[in-house]
């Protein structure tokens, strides 16, 4: 039997369990939100902001759908 | 701390920083509680007091009945297929921490967006199609299965998609797919039969529309290419030359929208749909749908959840 039509037409990545963060960013658990510099990393338009969900793929569908 | 807002994340959630960022402006008593952090927290819940408790790094969370909002951004389906096996410790992790989560349903007087059971059933794209109808919204001729003389019905071009989305790992790759165009005799029992998929008829000569619902606040934008709408799945297009602007609904179409959310008991949803020969069509709501990418000075879905979460309408 061939490939499923959905396998074949899917789109392969590399698969990283997480997105490559820059290298001075810092979860702050306290806050609640990334900071780089000791300022939120994620601003509107920033590279981990704006773009980061729909189109950056850290694909998983629509957000956060993955486990 | 006493917790008005719990967001239930990912540290990876790149959009929920921009709503809590705008939580802290405000002096919002808020708790972010992300999957990663599970294990290093100690989290009980009360059911007699209708308490959660969550210590983290020292400090006790408290969402109670009094509890404000809860912004809900996990899954309710465990859909990720890894593609080496599990310890047992990890199986048991999982399973169990998504049983927790499932639990918070518990907090029932906190305005949720969304409700995990109300995200489940509108997720499930045949459901949601039939709803849109019913509204009065113009949908595709869809069949959903793995019948391929079924699918020969349609005799102009076709879009496949999952039924579910697909996220797969085969070795060192994932696998994603977007909304394809075809012909249905390129479908046959060799390459579907092993698992159903969508089958729509494709609407020719589309601009896709974006519509993100937050509470009573819609705003609706037009995604294009160079002025022009999209012929294939838009994610597949370079993104630097895609535009979205913002467009006004009909009367009409704006009140669907806002009745498809409410027949769904959801309060947020983004919501596909597709302008054609001047018809507008639904395509799909998206309960969890993202929102991030449409971010920008003018336009703030960063700060209406917030706002949405603060006065927990």
């Amino acid at each position: 039997m061939s490939q499923h039509i959905l396998i074949e037409l899917a789109k392969r990545k590399p698969y990283s369990t997480s997105p490559e963060m820059p290298k001075d960013a810092v979860f702050d658990s306290a806050k609640g939100y990334w900071l780089s510099e000791g300022e939120p990393l994620v601003s509107p338009g920033s590279k981990y902001g704006a773009l980061v969900s729909k189109k950056c793929d850290q694909e998983t569908g629509e957000d956060q759908k993955g486990e | 701390m006493i917790v008005d807002v719990l967001i239930v994340s990912s540290i990876y959630d790149f959009s929920t920083d921009l709503v809590v960022q705008e939580l802290e402006n405000r002096g919002v008593n808020y708790f972010r509680l992300n999957k990663e952090n599970f294990a290093t927290y100690r989290s009980t819940i009360d059911i007699e007091n209708r308490l959660l408790e969550v210590i983290a790094n020292g400090e006790s969370y408290k969402i109670t009945s009094a509890t404000k909002s809860i912004y809900y951004r996990q899954p309710v389906f465990l859909r990720n297929t890894p593609s080496n096996s599990l310890t047992i410790d990890e199986q048991l992790s999982r399973s169990q921490w998504m049983g927790f989560l499932r639990s918070l349903v518990v907090f029932e007087k906190a305005a949720w967006l969304n409700r995990p059971e109300a995200t489940y059933l509108a997720e499930t794209k045949a459901y949601q199609l039939v709803v849109a109808e019913d509204i009065g919204f113009k949908i595709p001729a869809t069949l959903i299965g793995n019948d391929a003389d079924k699918f020969q019905k349609f005799k102009r071009k076709i879009i496949i998609k999952s039924l579910d989305t697909i996220l797969l790992r085969e070795a060192n790759d994932c696998l994603f797919t977007y909304s394809t165009i075809k012909n249905a005799y390129e479908l046959n029992d060799q390459n579907i039969a092993s698992a159903p998929l969508t089958v729509q008829e494709y609407v020719t000569q589309k601009t896709d529309i974006r519509v993100t619902v937050i509470g009573d606040k819609l705003v609706a934008v037009i995604i294009t290419s160079e002025g022009n709408g999209i012929e294939e799945d838009w994610r597949t297009v370079d993104r630097n030359l895609v535009e979205y602007t913002e467009i006004k609904l009909p009367k009409d179409i704006e009140s669907h929208c806002f009745e498809l959310l409410k027949k769904l008991k959801l309060n947020f949803g983004a919501i596909d749909l597709l302008l054609s020969n001047g018809e507008f069509i639904f395509v799909e709501i998206n309960p969890t749908g993202e929102w991030g990418w449409l971010v920008n000075s003018e336009r703030r879905f960063d700060i209406d959840i917030a706002s949405w979460l603060i006065e927990a309408k």
